[in-house]
C-alpha cells in the first residue's frame, strides 16, 4: 500500500470521528447577540440613512423655496423719484459736498441776512424736496445758525473741535445734537485724543 | 436555452447594465456567501441572517475547539462577526467568504492569545460521550472511546497543528487557504496538517489503558 493511500485512509478516519464528535452548535443566546448586532448597524448606516434621505431632501427643497418666496414679497418697493437719493448716498461726504456748494450759490445770491435752513428750502423749492443729507444737516438747529458752522462741518476734524468747544463752554444740549450730526455724517472718525 | 439580453424583462436589462446581477436573488438558486454579504452592505439585513445561519454552528466549533473555553470561544466568536459587521463596507468579493470569515477569527483569536496568554492548557471542555441510536453497545462504545481519545489528542496538539486542523475540518479550507487564513505557506500548512493527522489517528489506534 502506497504512504499516499495509507496516508488517505487515515484521514479520512480522523475526519470520520471527529465529525461524529463535533457536534455543538451556536447557543441561541449568543445567535440573537450577533443577529441584532448586525440588524442594528445594518439599518443604523444604510437602511435608515436610506430611508429618509429622499423626503427630508423634498421637505428641505420646499422649505427653501418657500423662505424665498416669502423674503420677495417682505421687500420694499423702490423709490425711483431721482430727486431723493439712494439711502446710501443719502449721508455720503462727496452729496454733501455738491449740496453745501449750491447753498453757498443760493445764499450769495439772496444776499448774506438770510437763514442756511430758509435758504437750503429756496433752493430746492420747499421742505418736501430737501435730500435727507440736508435734513441731517440742519436738523440741530432748525430755526437758527447750527451751533457748528458749514465750514467747520467741512472736515471731521474741525468739526470735532467746535462739539469740544462747546462741551467746553458748558453748551451740553447744542454739542449733543452736534455730535449725533457729526455721527451720521463720519461714523467711522476716532480722534485718539478726545473721547466724546 | 440561455438567456439574451433581449429576451430579459426591462428591469433585468437594467440590471445587467449597471452590474448588480452579480448579486440579485435568482429563484431556484441560492445566492453564494459573497453576494449575501454584498445585499447586507446594501442594507439587507435578512442576506446577512442567512450568510450568518450557513457559518455560525462551524465557526462555533472551530473556536470552541480551537480555546478550549466555552466563554472565550462565545467572547472570540461574538468578537469576529462584530468585526465582519463592521467592515461590511469595505469588503471586496475577491476571495471566498469563508476565508475572510476565519481569517478574521483566526485573527480574533490570536489577539486573544497575547492578550491572556493562560488559555492553552487548562481546557475545559469534556469530550462529549453519547451513543448514536441504533448502535450496538460494543460498537458504541468503541466509538465512545475513539471520540474521547480524539477530543483529548486535539487538545494536546499545538496551536498551529490544532488551528490547521480545524480550518479542514470546520471550514472546509484546502492547503491554500488554510495557509492563506493562518498567514504562512502552502508547505508549512501541509506539514503542520500532516503533523496533526499522524498524531490524532496514533490516538484513535491507542491500545486501551489497562488497569
Amino acid at each position: 500500500m502506497s504512504n499516499e493511500r495509507k496516508n488517505r485512509e487515515n484521514d479520512q478516519l480522523v475526519t470520520d470521528v471527529y465529525k461524529a464528535m463535533a457536534s455543538e452548535q451556536a447557543p441561541d443566546h449568543l445567535n440573537q447577540r450577533v443577529l441584532r448586532l448586525a440588524a442594528r448597524e445594518g439599518r443604523t448606516r444604510y437602511s435608515r440613512a436610506r430611508a429618509w434621505i429622499r423626503p427630508m431632501a423634498w421637505a428641505a427643497t420646499i422649505g427653501l423655496s418657500f423662505a424665498f418666496v416669502l423674503e420677495l414679497t417682505r421687500l420694499p418697493s423702490i423709490e425711483t423719484d431721482p430727486a431723493i437719493g439712494a439711502p446710501e448716498d443719502a449721508f455720503a461726504p462727496q452729496g454733501m459736498t455738491v449740496l453745501r456748494e449750491a447753498e453757498d450759490m443760493a445764499r450769495a445770491q439772496a444776499g448774506p441776512d438770510q437763514a442756511p435752513t430758509t435758504k437750503g428750502a429756496e433752493i430746492d423749492g420747499g421742505p418736501a424736496d430737501r435730500s435727507s443729507t440736508e435734513r441731517v444737516l440742519t436738523a440741530p438747529a432748525s430755526a437758527t445758525e447750527p451751533a457748528c458752522p458749514l465750514e467747520v462741518r467741512e472736515s471731521a476734524k474741525s468739526w470735532w473741535l467746535c462739539i469740544k468747544a462747546l462741551r467746553d463752554n458748558g453748551q451740553e444740549d447744542l454739542a449733543d445734537s452736534e455730535y449725533e450730526a457729526f455721527r451720521q455724517i463720519f461714523p467711522d472718525f476716532v480722534d485718539s485724543g478726545a473721547d466724546k | 436555452m440561455a438567456a439574451t439580453a433581449e429576451s430579459l424583462p426591462r428591469s433585468t436589462k437594467t440590471l445587467c447594465r449597471s452590474g448588480e446581477l452579480t448579486y440579485a436573488p435568482t429563484m431556484g438558486h441560492t445566492p453564494d456567501d459573497s453576494a449575501l454579504m454584498l445585499r447586507y452592505q446594501d442594507g439587507d439585513v435578512s442576506a446577512f441572517e442567512t450568510l450568518y445561519r450557513r457559518h455560525n454552528d462551524p465557526l462555533y466549533r472551530y473556536l470552541l475547539r480551537l480555546c478550549g473555553h466555552r466563554d472565550t470561544a462565545e467572547d472570540i466568536f461574538q468578537d469576529a462577526w462584530g468585526k465582519i459587521v463592521k467592515a461590511r463596507a469595505s469588503y471586496r468579493p475577491t476571495a471566498k467568504f469563508t476565508t475572510f470569515l476565519y481569517r478574521v477569527a483566526h485573527n480574533c483569536f490570536i489577539d486573544h492569545v497575547r492578550r491572556n496568554k493562560r488559555h492553552a492548557n487548562n481546557s475545559e471542555l469534556e469530550p462529549e460521550l453519547h451513543c448514536h441510536p441504533g448502535e450496538q453497545p460494543e460498537t458504541s462504545a468503541e466509538r465512545s472511546l475513539a471520540r474521547e481519545r480524539l477530543s483529548r489528542a486535539l487538545l494536546d496538539l499545538p496551536d498551529e497543528q490544532r488551528d490547521t486542523f480545524l480550518l479542514r475540518e470546520e471550514a472546509g479550507l484546502n492547503l491554500d487557504q488554510i495557509a492563506f487564513v493562518s498567514g504562512c505557506n502552502r508547505e508549512t500548512a501541509k506539514s503542520r496538517l500532516r503533523y496533526a493527522m499522524n498524531k490524532l489517528r496514533a490516538a484513535i489506534d491507542e491500545p486501551p489503558e489497562q488497569h
